[in-house]
C-alpha cells in the first residue's frame, strides 16, 4: 500500500516521533509504514488520516490490483 | 552535519553493543550456571553479544513498556529463579517422593505468572512491535523444535547428553536471533 505519510508530515514540519507520540505508536512504526515496509491496521490508518485533517483515501492507495 | 552523523552512528553503535552485551550476559549467565562453569561462559556470551551488535548496523528499537509492567516482570523472574534454586536444593536432601514432587513444582507457580506478566507486556505494544514479537517467537519457537529434534537424533549417534535445561537458553537465543531478524525486516 503507498501512502502519503512523509509528504504530509513534511508540511506539518513534524518529525517522524512526533507523529508517533500523537498517533500513540513508536517512531519505529511510523518509519515501517512511511518506508511501505508496514501496513497500519484500518484503525491505526484513519487515526493518522484524522490527525492530518485528511480521508483515509487522502493519505492511503492501495497497490493496483484485479479484483478478477 | 556530518559530525552530526557520526555522533549519531557513534551512539547507535554504543547503544547497539550494550543491547548485544546484554542478551549475551542472559545466554552466557545461564549456560555457566548449568555447566558449574568457571565465569567462561558469562564472558564468550558478552563478548560474542557486543560483537553481534557492534555489526548491526541499523536501530535495535528498545521497546518500551509501562513501570508497573517491568515491575512485574522483575518480581516473576526473582521469585522464579529463587524458586528454581530452592527447588534443587530442596530436590538434593533426598525427601519422600512427594515432597520431592511438591519441591520439583515450586517454581511453575512464579513461572506462569512471568508467562502471564510477559503476555501482558507484549499486549502493551504497538501493532508493529507486536507483530515483531510474534514473528520472532514463531522463528524462535519453530528454530528450538528443530533444534531439539535434530539434538535427539544426534544422541542416538553418540553426542554427549546436556541438561534439559538448555532448552529455555537456546528458545531465548534463537528467539533473540529471530527478533533481530524481524526487527532488520521492518527497520
Amino acid at each position: 500500500m503507498k501512502n502519503q505519510l512523509k509528504v504530509l508530515r513534511a508540511q506539518h514540519n513534524w518529525s517522524q516521533a512526533q507523529l508517533a507520540s500523537q498517533a500513540g505508536v513508536s517512531r519505529q512504526t511510523i518509519n515501517a509504514i512511511e518506508t511501505g515496509k508496514y501496513d497500519p491496521s484500518l484503525p491505526l490508518a484513519f487515526k493518522l488520516a484524522k490527525i492530518f485533517n485528511s480521508s483515509i483515501e487522502a493519505v492511503f492507495e492501495p497497490d493496483d490490483f484485479d479484483l478478477d | 552535519m556530518k559530525e552530526n552523523g557520526t555522533n549519531d552512528s557513534g551512539q547507535l553503535r554504543n547503544r547497539n553493543i550494550a543491547l548485544g552485551a546484554g542478551m549475551g550476559l542472559v545466554i552466557g549467565g545461564g549456560i555457566d550456571m548449568l555447566t558449574s562453569d568457571s565465569g567462561w561462559g558469562l564472558v564468550i556470551g558478552i563478548l560474542v553479544g557486543a560483537l553481534v551488535g557492534y555489526f548491526v548496523k541499523f536501530p535495535l528499537p528498545v521497546m518500551e513498556y509501562p513501570a508497573y509492567i517491568i515491575r512485574r516482570i522483575l518480581v516473576s523472574v526473582v521469585l522464579f529463579l529463587g524458586l528454581l534454586f530452592l527447588s534443587q536444593w530442596l530436590l538434593d536432601q533426598y525427601l519422600d517422593i512427594p515432597y520431592q514432587v511438591i519441591a520439583a513444582l515450586l517454581p511453575a507457580i512464579p513461572g506462569a505468572y512471568l508467562a502471564y506478566s510477559i503476555g501482558s507486556a507484549i499486549a502493551q505494544l504497538d501493532e508493529l512491535q507486536r507483530r515483531i514479537q510474534l514473528e520472532a517467537i514463531g522463528i524462535g519457537f519453530g528454530a528450538s523444535v528443530i533444534a531439539a529434534l535434530t539434538y535427539a537424533l544426534l544422541v542416538q549417534v553418540g553426542i554427549p547428553q546436556v541438561s534439559w535445561m538448555f532448552v529455555p537458553l537456546v528458545m531465548i537465543l534463537l528467539w533473540g536471533v529471530g527478533k533481530l531478524w524481524t526487527m532488520w525486516k521492518y527497520r
